[in-house]
Parts: C-alpha cells; structure tokens; sequence
C-alpha cells in the first residue's frame, strides 16, 4: 500500500473531475470492488431489516467505501488563477537614448490603464543595465515605471534581468514577460533565460526599442607600438569611426598631461574633419620618460549655435586608450609613511644603483599598468588599511601576473598587527600571518554591535565589512556579532567566540537582519557581559549605526572603561550632525575612534575602517624583547649568499612557516620566522618581519654589510630584464586579442626556439595564462580573451638558447611587457539596436514582438496563457466524513427512530407542571388496552392463518434471541423494539432506557412460571410439524 | 517563536493566497515521500479515534500570545498608492487610516477596502522620515493632521486635503506639495520649546470640542520629555512646560523617560478623569501622568520588560480604550497586549512573530475604533484589521476625527 515513489500506483496520472483532483486515481478502484462485496454481503447480513432502512443502511455503507477510497486517492481542492501579472523588464542602460526611455515609461502606464482586462491584474517592474534590480513586486496597485536603477549602467546583462524578473512572478496568476530593450547584451546569454523561461511556461514578449544613430563618432581604437626605448619618436595611430561627415577636435593626453597637438595656436587639440567611414589620423609623440606611458586619445564633437552638440549622440564613445612601455634603468618603488624610517634602506639601495621612488601608500600608482613601470615594490611598516582593496589586488596581481617583486618589511603596523590577515596579498607572501597554532599568545576580543547601513545595497556591504572585520583576526581571536533582530529583539548572530577558519563565522553573518534598534544599551549591554568574561589582552567593540536608536547611559559607558573595552563607533547615513554627535561620544568616552562615513564612498570607506579597527586587539602579535642575533639559514638563497650572521633584533611581528616552497633565511624566538622569501606565479616575494629601521634594528644601522644584504635581496626579488630586443605588436578582434612578438637575440640575430609563456592582468581582477608558438623565423603569436573594457597587462617571460660570441651556448632569459587596451564598454560601441534577437527569444517562448501601441498589444490578454491551478489537500475531511457516515451506518441498522413515539415524549416533556403518577398510570392502562383490543383482532384472523403461526413464533423468538446475543449494549432498546412487535404493543421502558422483557404477561393471565414460555414454543412447534406431515 | 532569515523569505511579499499555495506546494512534495503517507495514514487513524472519543477540543486561550483573529489586510510592499514601504505611525479619522512609511509619504487609506485616497510627500525628507502622525479637530472646526517630523525636530499641523475626485488615481492622487499648514513649531535643542526628535502629539481639546487646549509632543534623542504647548489666540502655539529626561529610574519626583514613542490622553485606569498615557518604550513600561505632568503610575519596568503578561519590550503605540482598558503595541514582543491600566494586568496578547496573516513583525501603532482593531504590521509593510473578545473602543466610525490621541476635557 505505501508504495515506493516508482511504483506503478504513483505512475498513474492524476484524475481531474470538476474542481476535484485525485493525485492516486488507483484507489478508486476499490469502490467498485468493495461496492459490489458490500452489495452481495448487505443482501443477507441486513434482510433482516425493513426496505427502507436496508436501503438507507447499504446507501449508507456504499457512501463510506466512496470516501474511503476517495480519501487514499489523494483528493485535492482545485481552485483556477484569474489575474494575470506582467512584469516588464526595463532596459535602463546607457545605449538606449533618454527620449525612448522616457516613450517606454509611457507605453507602461497607458498599456496599464488601458490593457488590464481585471482590477486585480497586475504589473511588476525589473530594470537592467549591469545589474537588474526589482523596482515593484508584481501587483494590481503598481500602475507606472519608478526609475530607482541605482548601479552602473554601462552595460547590458538582459540574462540576469529575465531570470530576476521569473523570480518574482507571482505563482498564484498566469504570467507574461515583457522585455523592452534593444537586444544588445554586453554580457549574459539571453537566450538561455529564454530557454528557462520557456521550460517554466512563461512567454516573453518583446518591445524592441529601435534606434538607428543617424550621425555618431567613436574613437574606435587608439594604436601604439607596445614597446619603444627612451627618446623615441613614437607614431601614434587614432582610428576614428563616423556614420557622416563631421568635425570636431581632437586632443592626445600622455600620462594625463595633454599633449600639444597645435603649436601654431592657444589650443592644444586639434580640428579634424572625418569623412563617413573609417578614419585614420596619425600623431607623432616623442618618449621621455622611462616606464610605461598611457596615451589617450579623445574626440571633442562641434558645437553648433545653439550649444547643441553636431554629429554625435554618444559621447561616452569618444575616448581611447593605450599604454607603451619604455624601456629604461630598472626602478624600485619604496612606499613608507610619512612619519615612517626607511631612509637607510633607500640610501643604500641608491648607494647601490638601483633607482627608487619613494612614496607613501595615498600617493602610489593607482593602477596596475603603473605599477608594471617598477621592477620592485619595497612596503616599509605598512598596514592594510592604507591600502585600498583595489590596490591589495593590483599588488597581488603585480607580482603573480606581472613578474614584479614584492618585499614587504616589518615594524608595529605589519603583517599580522597591521591587518594583513585574511588581506589578498596574504596568499602571495612565503609567510602565514596567523601565529603558530601551538604558540601560547594573549589574543584579542572584538564585538561587532550591527546596526544599519542605510545605503544601497546596505544589506550586502554590511555583510561585507563582518566578513572583512573576520578576516582581519587571527585564528585565535575572539569575534561577536550582535544585533537586533526582528522577532527575538537584541541577540547574537555569532556568539563572542574563537575565530578559528572564519568559516562559521561567515555562515553567521549571512543570518543577520540588520533590525530597526530602538536603543543602543542591550547590545551594548549584551557585549560589556561578553567581552568582560573573555579571557583576551585586547577588548574592542565596533559599533556601526545611523545614530538614532536611543544612546547608552553615561553609567553604561563607565562599566566599559573600568572593564578597559574600547569602543568605536561608525556613523554611515546618520540623519543629522547630532546623531553623529551622540555616536562621538561613545568613542570619546571609552577611548575609540568616531568615524563619519560619506554614504557616496560607504563601499569602500568602511571595510577599511573595520579591518583596521580590527588591528586594534592585534598588538599581541608583536613580540619586543632583549635584542638577540636570528638564526640564519643561507643554504641555497641567492640572496642570502655570502651573509652566515647578522646584527641582533630587537622586536618583530610574529608570523608562521608557509608550507610549500617557502624558504625562511632567519628565524627568532621559538623558531619564528623572520625572513623568507619565495617565487610567486611569475614574481619573487621577500618578507622579513622585524623593521629594517632604528626601533627594532638600532645595530643594523652601523653593520658593514648592510648595503650588500638589501642589494643583494632586492635584485633577487626585482623583475629581470633581458638583453634581447623583443617588440610585442597586439591586435584585438571581438573579445580576443592576438599578441604577436618579433624577437631578436643580443647580436640581432632572429632569436628562435624561443618559449614565451606569461599572463595577462585583466581590469577586473582576473588573468589568464597565455602561451606563444613560434610561426616563423623569429616570430611568435598566441591568442588570449580581452573581454573587460579598460587596459589589459600583458607580461611575458622568454628563455631562449643562444650562442655566445665566445662560442659558448647559454640560455637568454628576460621578461617583456606590453598593454592592451579596450576603450570604451562595449555598449556604447552599438550604433544600432539588435531586433532579431528579441524575435529570436519570442519566437522561442511562444511571445508576441509587440509593436509600442498600448491599445493594440494588449500585455495582460489571456490569449497564450495558461492560469495556474492552486490545489488544496481534503483528504483528512473526506476521512473524517467516512468515519462519521460508518457511525451513522451502525446507527441505522440498531437504533430504530420512533418519531411519533419521539414527539410524544418530547410534548410530554413541554407540558408544564410535572406529570402526576395517576395520569401516568392511566396512559398507561390506555396503551394497554390498546394493545389489547389488537390482539383481540388477531384472534379472529388466527384460524385463516393457524398454518403459518408456528413458523412467525419460532422466528420472532430466534431474531430476538439474537438480537440480545450480538449487541450487548444496544440490547435492551433493540430486544424492547422487538419484543413490540411480538407483543403488538410499545413499552415506555425503551425510551427510559429500562430492560424490557422479550414478553411481558397480560393483565388478566396468570403469572407465566419458568419453562412455561419454552414448552408452549415446542408445542407449537410440534403442532406445526404434525400439520406439515399432515 | 524561531524566525531567522526572514528577511530571506522567498514568500515575505506573498499575498494569503499565494502563502496557501506555496504551502500547498511545499506539502505535496512532502507527501510524495513515503513519510508523508505514513503521515496521512496515521492521521487517518488519529482523525478516527479523535471522532468516537468525541472530537479534538481547541485548547483554551491562556496566558499565550495568540495570533489575531483576522477580518482583513490592508496594504503591502512598494511605493505605489496603497502601498507602504516600512510604515511607522498611523491614526485613524473615522473613516480612513492615515499612514506614514519611509518613503515620507503621508498616506490616507480606505479602511475598508485599502485603497489609496490621497495624501502627500513631506517637503522635506533626506534627513529622515516622520515617525507619528496624529489626527484632531482644529479651532473652527476642520481636521487637522499633526505631524510630528521627527528628523527636522519640529511639529507641523496640516490642513486635512480633499479626498480626491473619482477620476483622480495613481500617483496623482498625491498632492503636488504639502497641504495648507495651520501651525508649526519647534526647532533643534534642548531647550525651552524645541525638540530632539519629537515622536507624537496628543492633542486636548476644550469640553465642548471645539477648542484646542494644548498639545502634547513627545521627544527622544537624549532628550526625552513631553512638552506641552497652548495655543496664544492669534493662531499660533507657545511652550507652556515640559516635564521628563532622559534616564530609567522611576521616581515620581524626577520623571525619566527612555524614548517615549507614543502618547494619548483619555480615560486612564483611575476613573473618569483623563490622564496622559506615555509608551516609555526603551524603558519597556507605560507610564500614566496627570495632565499636568504628575505621575500617577508605572507599568511594567526596565527590569521586569519580558513576553510575560503585562510585560512590555518596546511598548511602540498606544491606544486608549475609553473603558479603563489600552492597547498596547509591543515593536519587541511583536504582539499587541491588552492592558488594564488600572491594575497593570495583562487582559490578553494577540499576534506573535510571523509573516502569517494572523502574526506580527515590529508594530509601531495600534488603533482601536468599534470592535476593529488596526495595528500597523511595519516590518510585514501592511495594516492588520482584527479583532479579539472583550477588545472595544467607544470610538465610533461617525465620530469622525475622534480617533486616538486626542481627547476632550479640562486640563
């Protein structure tokens, strides 16, 4: 009966009859089955009972089998959708002129006055650009479009908006998906969503939004050679694209310093005149210095009289970029804080030739192109929270993908106490910034008191700064994370505990609410008790809020100054300059910091400040002692070759071994490391953890080999560079790039068998490897994707054999780079919509391509729609109602309703007065006589009917009999009943519920004795038999 | 009661339709397993025994938070006219609720049906959002809408607008600017006659009705008091006293209030005289005072604030019942609970924590008028219509403008 889900039983479809459903239609067989058994056995079993209530009793079982069987057939309520919802999927990107944004609006609104065929019919908006957002759930009260599309909108994702849009149509009406847009996507797969949306049964209709821009320039690409050598004359390639003739002027910028282009007037740009088609303007620019150099190219269409722009519609178009890099003396990039020592470092590295700029982390390049000029980047006590997480990721990307070299010195705000844990560039360095799991250190405590980040996508960056806030601790730190949460008020998210991997932690944040708080005090509350009992050197709780939940007493305050917790408070979309004033307080008067978040840069502003108030309990990860002489361990460090000892040490940053091909070159107390260093994807990293300054290295200053150890580190760790002339040329089709190498060896031979391999850093974060063959006489080509607009960094590393003048064979190694730059997004390179994709994806879904006449398309039309069916599950009332009906089954074959006797009884109870014994008695002598006159009336017919009296006697006596025998319970009312008909007459007794006698004597008779009723049966019987023989 | 995620929810929006459905979904899923049959069947057998023994009897409300007996929702989620986005303050004029959401919009709504019947944008907003709104007779007659702004510390009264025409719909039912304004006061401090972010308004008029006394205004922000203003004759308002600080102590001599985010004056519990009722609600009690600023009694504590009866957690609104009797509604017990305010006895709670037609997140008001009872469902953006056994205001619907905050008498 239970069975299995592939049992035949559950195969079988589903069986609608009118608004009922049956899920297992296989147990409707059992009601003719069972019906005809109950048929065939209520014909014996009930012949004992009258017609009608045999009729009634059979009807009655034949009813129960029905609901029983309907109930095991999964029966379900069937209720039919009427409404219908549209949601319309709105592109709101850059490529679609304002003015049909503007006609889109309207189509909506007159199409949902004049389309809705019920009130209740219903209208959901979702805008796309880069990223979709809903901007109205599905419903019969939204009637226009509300533009809020925050996000960037220079791109079209068409995909991601038709999937968001599926997810918000409503399952209760049928649904339709309208998608107004012009077809061109810059990422995503639209079709797939049409194939998903087809699979759901859900058409898409599509409101092309044609546009053709008449007169349009775009700088289509700017060409530079990737390579040149200082002081080159360059020759600059502006490949410029108009759809008619046009003017207008055109300006070079190279390192954003413009270049004059018109010596002959004030202006720097230059006019031109571009025929319709291509248009190719070449510019001569001399090199001057070293490094990388990015050129732009930028259009500036004519103004007519009236200011109004001449010849062009989009001017988002009419920038180009490229980047050559210059080859020159190899430099160093020392990034180190004002306030910050390294002057030794760098007079020794300029002692040693090796050319540095020094700059602090505000002013370091701020881009990874940039970055590429330098061979080597030295970061001198640098925290994390100097550092944009962009930058974190470029200097990441600068020595995998890049080839460059990464040494990363010590002093009280690095590595670990500097918030470098969890940090990108955490994975790039040859140590762990965790401490040892076996080394016994105080740790640090933080709570995290979350209010709101009342900005867009607040949700998602409040989300964030925790997780960054985890990140920043180490394993053994303790992290708590309160808020208030909607059903239970103020609680923990995550309980103040060890942060271990983060990984439960993270599971944490992802529950929080991020409640409306009406007070500070029970969070704060919460935390004093939490962080008091926590067995940690540093306490700290970081409070981020709008400041208008009620604030913390001053006697709250108090307790957190005398359990030494420092509290900071973070201000973000606070309503007015007192909020912010109530939050200053707090971290004024428990020693925190207040920091005022500017809503427009909240994204990037406050994960800084939480990873570096998180540095906060991290000053445990500083060891500072009794200066002693490090351990060294030259054996196989080039950069360590001919260094066995060094000064003493008076202090560093506690760190771990980095299992894999980590090499430590000095170690310090318990076996710490101090120096290491590694090769990471194409770059070299150097870490070492104490200061290369006077606070933990005072002695270092003096030593003789001072120089020869920072030279011979930094050469190892900078980029080589190769003495063949090697000339990268690049050329983008579509979304790849082909890269093409002309290599000559140092005696300007074609340098062949040469393996070049390296990566390209993309724009956004990403990279991919690339490979080049060789196609022929030194030449080599290879392909890699260039999707991302912005500039690409191409970095290659070549090994090629060559022979020496000497006649000795040797490989020749070296690196090149080389940038490849896409303009512009792609979705201001379409000068024309993409209508047959939109026919493509109704065509697949069975929609319509709607013609922008709100009377004629009809978006909320039933034609093509399938309405929904809500099913409700009765089997528990069908059940209940079988098992009601089985009692009034059993009731109508015992339980014999008199109605008249019924409402005598009922009228003798409404007489009023009580009913005297003498009128009692006299109804009943009135019945009796009654009864007496019948028997009387028997009498006379008894001689016509004498021979059949036997046989009635013998079956009155055997169904009274078993009557008495079958129903205990119901034998009194039942044998009373029956005893009636023998005698001919009611007794009260069944009413009252009294036993009554299968026969009573008559008055007048004489007292039956025992025995006496049973000889007169089988004298009667004998009778009987005598006249059947006779 | 466990709701974690809610936020999440992918049925947080749903109608009670589509909440059926999708339970409906969820269960036949269930029951394609063989649990679900096993379910079914013992159910079957449970459903037998529960009939001969005489039926399954609903356990007696008790002590529990019951969910509210639903007649109606009005209301859900979004911008659009009948719409709320995070509704915080509502009052009732006899025949339409009037609401406030986060999108500072002031919003007149059929009581019946829901329907959007005008209302406006507050001129200015970016600092923040009115959280009260209180609806009163003016001097000669006309209804006024007090709104205390609560981020631009200051209290504006509205000339009540027109409802619009019938072909008027959408977003144009929405003024263009703001309704005539009668009076306006306050301004940032601490001061004499300014606000911290005032909170509600509670209005006294004379015997007859016709006459406004004085108005009472609520504040927050470390500066938590009532102060009360009379008006002058010439159709403006001064600072008469004000009464409260910030703080939890509940001495009668120093008065101390911890966000006191709704008032009403009317028949509190100690007979016939009126009586000005503050929900203290970061303090988690009710605090009753004469009209002059004297108390009379707390109910409940900072430190008795709990789910128990005639405990409070965030006593957000306040409606007074005429009858001895309010209603309270707990923003942190997600509950309404009603209360006798003169022993502090809770006579019964009603909602609990859900998204469920008959369950509650963080309400802000309450409003009783007739048998209905109205509570504003903010973190669920609808207005709850219920009602409850022994729940009754004398507020009839014809006494138009007679809803809650606003009472009639002598100070």
């Amino acid at each position: 009966m239970m069975g299995s889900p592939a049992s035949p039983m559950m195969m079988l479809a589903a069986l609608v009859a009118g608004p009922m459903q049956f899920d297992r239609p296989v147990w409707l067989l059992l009601i003719p089955i069972c019906g005809g058994l109950v048929w065939w056995m209520g014909r014996k079993s009930l012949a004992g009972l009258g017609p009608v209530t045999r009729w009634v009793a059979l009807g009655a079982r034949l009813l129960v089998i029905c609901l029983i069987a309907g109930a095991m057939a999964e029966p379900q309520w069937r209720t039919e959708a009427r409404d219908v919802a549209v949601t319309m999927i709105i592109d709101a990107s850059e490529s679609i002129p304002g003015s049909i944004q503007k006609d889109v609006d309207r189509y909506v609104e007159e199409a949902t006055a004049k389309g809705k065929e019920r009130p209740t019919d219903r209208l959901g908006v979702v805008t796309i650009a880069k990223d979709s957002f809903v901007q109205s759930l599905p419903s019969d009260k939204t009637d226009r479009v509300e533009r809020q599309h925050i996000g960037a909108v220079d791109g079209t994702n068409i995909d991601a908006g038709v999937r968001l849009g599926m997810a918000v149509v409503p399952p209760d009406a049928a649904n339709r998906i309208v998608i107004a847009s012009d077809g061109n996507e810059t990422s995503g797969n639209i079709l797939r969503a049409a194939e998903a949306a087809r699979a759901a049964g859900i058409p898409i209709d599509v409101l092309p939004l044609t546009y053709d821009y008449a007169s349009e320039v775009l700088v289509d690409r700017l060409i530079a050679p990737s390579t040149a050598r200082m002081g080159e004359n360059l020759s600059l390639r502006v490949v410029l694209q108009a759809t008619k003739p046009a003017r207008g002027r055109l300006s070079i910028l190279m390192d954003r310093q413009p270049v004059d282009l018109d010596p002959d007037s004030d202006a720097l740009s230059t006019p031109v005149e571009l025929k319709a088609g291509p248009n190719v303007l070449t510019v001569p620019i001399r090199t001057r210095l070293a490094g990388p150099q990015k050129f732009e190219a930028i259009f500036e269409p004519e103004v007519g009289a009236g200011g109004q722009i001449v010849g062009d519609a989009v001017v988002q178009n009419n920038r180009a970029e490229a980047v050559t890099f210059v080859s020159g003396q190899g430099k160093v990039l020392v990034v180190r804080e004002i306030n910050g020592d390294a002057s030794a470092l760098v007079d020794a590295l300029t002692e040693a030739r090796i050319g540095t700029d020094v700059r602090t982390a505000e002013q370091m390049p701020g881009s990874l192109t940039e970055l590429a000029g330098y061979d080597a980047i030295v970061l001198a006590n640098e925290s994390v929270d100097l550092f944009s997480l962009q930058q974190q990721e470029d200097l990441k990307q600068y020595v995998h993908d890049v080839g460059g070299g990464l040494v990363m010195l010590g002093g009280p705000r690095s590595f670990g106490a500097g918030g470098w844990i969890g940090s990108p560039l955490e994975d790039a360095l040859p140590i762990r910034l965790d401490p040892p799991q076996k080394r016994q250190m105080p740790r640090g405590a933080l709570a995290l008191v979350i209010h709101s980040v009342e900005i867009p996508e607040g949700v998602f960056l409040g989300k964030k700064i925790c997780e960054s806030a985890v990140n920043a601790l180490s394993r053994l730190d303790l992290i708590g994370i309160n808020e208030f949460r909607m059903a239970s008020g103020v609680d923990w998210v995550y309980p103040l505990s060890e942060v271990g991997d983060g990984t439960a932690a993270k599971r944490a944040i992802q529950n929080l609410q991020f409640g409306d708080m009406p007070d500070f005090a029970p969070s704060f509350e919460l935390s004093l008790k939490s962080l008091s009992a926590a067995g940690a050197g540093q306490k700290h709780m970081i409070v981020i809020s709008d400041g208008d939940p009620s604030p913390p007493s001053a006697n709250l305050l108090a307790k957190f100054v005398a359990a030494k917790i420092t509290v900071s408070t973070v201000a973000c979309a606070t309503h007015s300059f007192q909020d912010d004033g109530r939050m200053k307080t707090i971290a004024d008067g428990t020693g925190g910091k207040f920091y005022k978040v500017d809503p427009r840069n909240a994204a990037t502003q406050i994960p800084q400040i939480f990873i570096k108030e998180a540095q906060t309990i991290k000053r445990s990860l500083i060891w500072e002692g009794t200066p002693f002489v490090p351990a060294v361990s030259s054996a196989g460090s080039e950069a360590m070759r001919g260094i066995t000892s060094v000064p003493p040490v008076g202090g560093y940053v506690v760190a771990a071994d980095r299992e894999g091909l980590s090499q430590v070159t000095m170690r310090g107390k318990e076996n710490d490391p101090i120096m290491a260093q590694w090769q990471h994807g194409l770059g070299r990293v150097i870490t070492y953890t104490s200061d290369g300054a006077s606070r933990w290295n005072p002695q270092w200053m003096g030593w003789a080999s001072y120089r020869q150890f920072w030279e011979q580190h930094l050469r190892w760790a900078m980029r080589p560079t190769g003495s063949a002339n090697v000339h990268v040329a690049t050329e983008t089709r579509g979304d790849e790039t082909i890269v093409s190498v002309e290599a000559l060896d140092a005696a300007g031979e074609r340098m062949n068998f040469a393996r070049f391999s390296g990566r390209v850093a993309a724009p956004d974060g990403g990279g991919e490897d690339i490979t080049l063959r060789q196609v022929g006489p030194g030449r080599y080509e290879g392909r890699v994707r260039t999707s991302a607009a912005g500039s690409h960094l191409l970095n290659l590393r070549y090994a090629a054999p060559t022979t020496g003048l000497d006649g000795v064979e040797s490989v020749m190694e070296g690196t090149v780079q080389a940038a490849i730059s896409k303009p512009f997004a792609d979705e201001f390179r379409s000068l024309q919509d993409n209508e047959a994709l939109l026919r493509q994806v109704a065509e697949m879904t069975k929609g319509r391509v709607l013609t922008g006449k709100p009377e004629v398309d009809k978006l909320w039309s039933r034609e093509g729609l399938t309405m929904p069916v809500a099913t409700t599950p009765i089997w528990l009332a069908v059940a209940i109602c079988a098992i009601g009906l089985f009692v009034m089954d059993v009731g109508v074959r015992r339980v014999r309703v008199d109605v008249p006797l019924m409402v005598r009884k009922v009228r003798g109870l409404l007489r009023p007065g009580s009913v005297k014994v003498g009128q009692q008695m006299a109804g009943l002598q009135a019945a009796r006589e009654k009864a007496r006159k019948k028997m009387v009336e028997r009498g006379d017919r008894a001689a016509s009917e004498r021979g059949s009296e036997a046989a009635q006697v013998y079956e009155q006596v055997r169904h009274a009999a078993s009557a008495k025998f079958e129903a205990p319970k119901d034998a009194p009312r039942a044998a009373s009943a029956d005893a009636g008909v023998l005698g001919g007459e009611k007794e009260m007794g069944d009413l009252l519920g009294r036993p009554a006698q299968p026969k009573a004597p008559q008055p007048g008779e004489a007292p039956a004795a025992p025995g006496e009723g049973m000889s007169r049966l089988l004298k009667a019987k004998k009778k009987a038999q005598d006249e059947m023989k006779d | 009661m466990p709701l974690d995620g809610v936020g999440a929810s992918s049925g947080w929006w749903a109608s009670k339709y589509d909440v059926r459905l999708m339970a409906n979904l969820g269960r036949q899923t269930e029951e394609r397993g063989g649990g679900g049959r096993i379910l079914r069947e013992g159910v079957l057998v449970a459903a037998c025994a529960c009939v001969l023994v005489g039926g399954c009897s609903r356990r007696a409300g008790g002590e529990k938070t019951e969910p509210l007996e639903v007649v109606r929702i009005l209301g859900e989620v979004g911008t659009a006219p009948g719409q709320f986005a995070y509704p915080r303050a509502m009052d009732f004029d006899g025949k339409y609720l009037w609401v406030v959401d986060k999108s500072a919009r002031v919003q007149r709504v059929d009581a019946e049906t829901g329907k959007c019947a005008g209302g406006w944008v507050m001129p200015e907003y970016l600092l923040g959002k009115p959280t009260g709104v209180t609806i009163a007779p003016g001097d000669d007659g006309e209804m006024l809408v007090w709104v205390p702004d609560t981020h631009y510390h200051r209290v504006v009264a509205y000339r009540m607008p027109e409802v619009p025409g019938e072909g008027v719909a959408g977003r144009e039912m929405f003024l263009p600017g703001q309704p005539p304004v009668i009076a306006e006061f306050g301004s940032y401090g601490e001061g004499p006659g300014q606000f911290v972010y005032p909170t509600d308004v509670a209005v006294l008029m004379d015997d007859a009705g016709k006459k406004i006394q004085r108005v009472y205004v609520s504040e927050y922000g470390g500066n938590d008091r009532i102060t009360v203003w009379e008006p002058d004759g010439k159709g403006t308002y001064a600072f008469a006293f004000s009464f409260g600080v910030f703080g939890e102590g509940s001495s009668a001599e120093r008065i101390e209030f911890n966000r006191p985010q709704s008032i009403e004056i009317g028949r509190g519990g100690g007979g016939d005289g009126l009586e000005l009722v503050v929900a203290d609600a970061c303090n988690h009690r009710i605090g009753r005072f004469t009209l002059e600023g004297k108390l009379i009694a707390w109910i409940g504590s900072p430190e008795t604030a709990g789910d128990g009866p005639g405990q409070f957690k965030y006593p957000y609104g306040l409606c007074l019942l005429g009858d001895g009797t309010g209603m309270v509604a707990e923003f942190g017990n997600n509950r309404v609970q009603h209360v006798d305010l003169a022993t502090g006895k809770g006579l019964g709670s009603f909602g609990g924590a859900g998204r469920g037609p008959g369950h509650l997140i963080n309400p802000w008001a309450v409003t009783v008028v007739g048998d209905d009872v109205f509570v504003l469902d903010s973190q669920n953006n609808r207005v709850v219509v219920a009602q409850a056994a022994g729940i009754h205001s004398d507020v009839k619907r014809a006494d138009a403008g007679w809803g809650s905050g606003i009472a009639k008498g002598s100070p």
